[in-house]
């Protein structure tokens, strides 16, 4: 498409059927697709020719999903896109912390999926690395004076309040689970303190609300985290 | 002695037995043989010194013969031997001699000061050998606890061990045989004596003997020795049962564990299709298709996506049957579970969905992805029953002791003859007839409530429709 040279999309996924759907319709939406079987050919896949965007299926025949996620977030900047069954939630939770971005429940259709990808492509392009002020929808997050605005008006936000609303912006749309934002928040040894996250998280939500941002800027995915919708 | 059997432990023989052997071997003639030697040694010692000693002073070698005769064979003894030293004492010693008549009273005085020291001598000597025999029987008593409990601690079958313990009792209590019985016992037979075994008062079996000293029923030691066993043998039970409950707990762990990975792979199975049919007709839509074969594409589309939710559904209803749903707990928003849950439904629904959510809920503890699969079946159910207009409430109130999340809808309402039915799997009411599904969504609901410690209710609602309350506790599941 354009002139510029086609985004490369990594496809891993065990069944054929699957992986060759998901190549024929990525590559008609104008991506340039290469697939792998299992983990350790993605690997070497993603080391021959470094992916713009890998489609990773949780569930491998050699390798376990959060262990690919860790092993190419060792080198790779490229997000990751998981696909995952309902009920994976355990597995989901450790492949986010290890490293990948964003995650489709099966079955998804092709729709949601090519939304996914464009939304991480646009991310990943790294235009919002570095900003001092983000914005989302009706906010603005001043960084280094730690103020908040919602359509131009002041947002009181206790510190608190204010830090896990500057991680779910600074996450640019990636999902953040609970203990991501735990750690970073409260720090490491509050990992488990899901209650502290909820309590806050209502009040946050309460007070963005008066200020008429919809409470699902912020966008629970239950039982995994939050991410902020752009 | 020959009445001990061969129990291989020569301490706790020795020191039992110690004590009965000194009694039950005195034998009359031998004590009488003794008593009498004793007196007449210390009359003729006597006799050697009385040249040199006042008679008077020399006659306190008599309570050495006192002494030796009360301490080995009791204050009988040794009254016997201070009677027969005083009348010895007159007869030789004191003038006139070789008469029992006493002339002087500082004799007089002599030979009472004697009989006095003699009596008081005896019942001290007596007393410090009851002392001594009592410690000894307890010190055996201990070690033989110690064996008892050394024999329970090493073994895994306490049955086995139960003839060895006996053995020990019986040995210790100079009996030829044992036999321990653990609870009712069979009446005992003919000739046995029958210790019964009691912990708290209550009769835990009983220690039978055969040829038992007399009265062993009545033995001090036997009953703390019986006492003893009852403990250890209650012990031991606990740790028995203890022991089984654990082997079937991981029994039991082991089999849901096979169950799980079953149904994983099960579901593997199943939803692979599905997806590769949904992908698969998801890249014909890219590719120019007509109208006619988009629609086409669209139906296997949909259907697809139909078929699994139904998939998904038969695996819930088989995980609940299994036993195998594991609600993983943890603290939750019931305010951000609805909405979670509320955003989710068809995007035509939004408009007709009414949250009504208060500030003040409190948390709750339990599995986020089961109840949001239980609100999103309600919601969608209120919506599909409803009129395609019509709107449907989610309300959210607490009480000090639950959290309460109720569905209202303005649809046909349920039969309340049907209202216990509904929630059986692959049972559907008779308003639910004209529209699509399978049964199955109200009985996962119900079974993924109560797994979280919670319930799932209908009622009717004041001016047509149907209430459908989820009641979940404020302290949660257990864990």
């Amino acid at each position: 498409m354009n002139d510029e040279p086609a985004r490369n999309i990594l496809v891993v996924d065990d069944e054929r059927p699957i992986r060759r759907a998901l190549e024929v319709t990525l590559t008609r939406a104008g991506y340039r697709v290469s697939t792998a079987t299992d983990g350790s050919e993605a690997l070497t896949a993603a080391a021959l020719d470094p992916p713009d965007l890998v489609i990773l299926d949780l569930m491998l025949p050699d390798a376990d999903g959060a262990d690919v996620c860790s092993q190419l977030r060792d080198w790779l900047r490229a997000p990751i896109l998981l696909i995952s069954a309902v009920g994976d939630e355990q597995d989901k939770i450790r492949a986010l912390d290890a490293g990948a971005d964003d995650y489709l429940t099966k079955p998804f259709g092709i729709g949601e999926l090519l939304a996914r990808v464009r939304a991480l492509l646009r991310r990943s392009d790294g235009a919002g690395a570095g900003d001092r002020v983000l914005e989302a929808g009706e906010l603005r997050i001043d960084l280094p004076r730690r103020g908040v605005t919602a359509n131009g008006e002041e947002v009181r936000l206790t510190p608190t309040e204010f830090d896990l609303l500057k991680e779910l912006a600074l996450a640019d749309g990636r999902v953040l689970t609970h203990q991501m934002l735990l750690r970073n928040v409260w720090g490491p040894g509050y990992a488990q303190e899901t209650q502290l996250l909820r309590t806050h998280m209502g009040r946050l939500r309460d007070k963005l609300e008066e200020q008429g941002v919809p409470r699902k800027t912020i966008e629970t995915l239950t039982g995994v985290g939050y991410r902020l919708r752009a | 002695m020959s009445t001990l059997p061969e129990v291989d432990h020569p301490a706790i023989r020795r020191r039992l037995s110690t004590p009965r052997l000194r009694a039950a071997g005195a034998s009359p003639l031998a004590a009488l043989a003794l008593a009498g030697g004793l007196v007449i040694g210390s009359s003729v010692v006597i006799a050697l010194v009385t040249p040199h000693v006042p008679a008077q002073s020399a006659g306190m070698f008599y309570l050495v013969a006192v002494l030796a005769a009360s301490s080995i064979y009791g204050v009988g003894w040794g009254l016997a031997v201070s009677l027969a030293s005083a009348l010895a004492y007159n007869f030789f010693f004191l003038p006139p001699r070789h008469t029992l008549v006493i002339r002087s009273s500082s004799d007089w005085l002599a030979l009472g000061v004697f009989v006095a020291t003699a009596v008081v001598t005896s019942n001290l000597a007596a007393r410090a050998r009851r002392e001594r025999d009592e410690a000894a029987r307890r010190a055996a008593e201990a070690e033989l606890g110690t064996r008892f409990a050394t024999l329970v601690a090493q073994t895994s079958d306490l049955e086995s061990v139960l003839p060895e313990l006996a053995a020990l009792a019986a040995a210790a209590l100079g009996a030829g045989g044992g036999t321990l019985i653990r609870g009712e016992a069979p009446p005992p037979e003919a000739g046995a004596h029958v210790i019964p075994l009691l912990l708290s008062g209550e009769r835990v079996g009983e220690l039978r003997l055969t040829d038992a000293p007399d009265r062993i029923e009545d033995d001090p030691s036997a009953g703390r020795i019986a006492g003893n066993l009852a403990g250890l043998i209650a012990l031991a039970e606990e740790r028995e049962r203890r022991l089984r409950e654990r082997v079937q707990t991981q029994a039991l762990s082991r089999s849901n564990e096979l169950k799980t990975a079953l149904l994983r792979a099960v579901s593997h199975d199943l939803r692979t299709p599905l997806q590769a049919i949904t992908a698969a007709a998801g890249g014909l839509r890219y590719a120019g298709l007509d109208d006619e074969e988009l629609e086409l594409v669209q139906t296997i589309s949909d259907q697809g996506a139909n078929m699994s939710r139904m998939v998904e559904n038969l695996l819930d209803l088989s995980r609940m049957q299994a036993g195998v749903l594991g609600p993983t707990a943890d603290w939750l928003d019931p305010r951000e579970l609805v909405e979670a849950a509320a955003d989710r439904c068809p995007a035509g629904a939004a408009g007709r969905l009414r949250l009504d959510l208060p500030h003040d809920i409190p948390l709750i503890r339990a599995d986020a992805a089961q109840l949001d699969r239980v609100l999103v079946n309600l919601i969608e159910n209120a919506l599909k029953f409803s009129a395609p207009d019509a709107p449907v409430d989610v309300v959210l109130d607490a009480t000090t002791a639950d959290v309460q999340v109720s569905v209202l809808d303005r649809g046909p309402g349920v039969d309340p003859a049907e209202e216990a039915d509904i929630f059986e799997p692959f049972v559907r009411g008779s308003a639910a007839r004209r529209v699509n599904g399978s049964g199955l969504g109200l009985a996962i609901a119900r079974g993924l409530a109560e797994a979280n410690a919670g319930r799932l209710e209908v009622a009717a609602r004041d001016g047509g429709g149907s209430t459908f309350t989820l009641t979940l506790p404020r302290g949660g599941a257990a864990e």
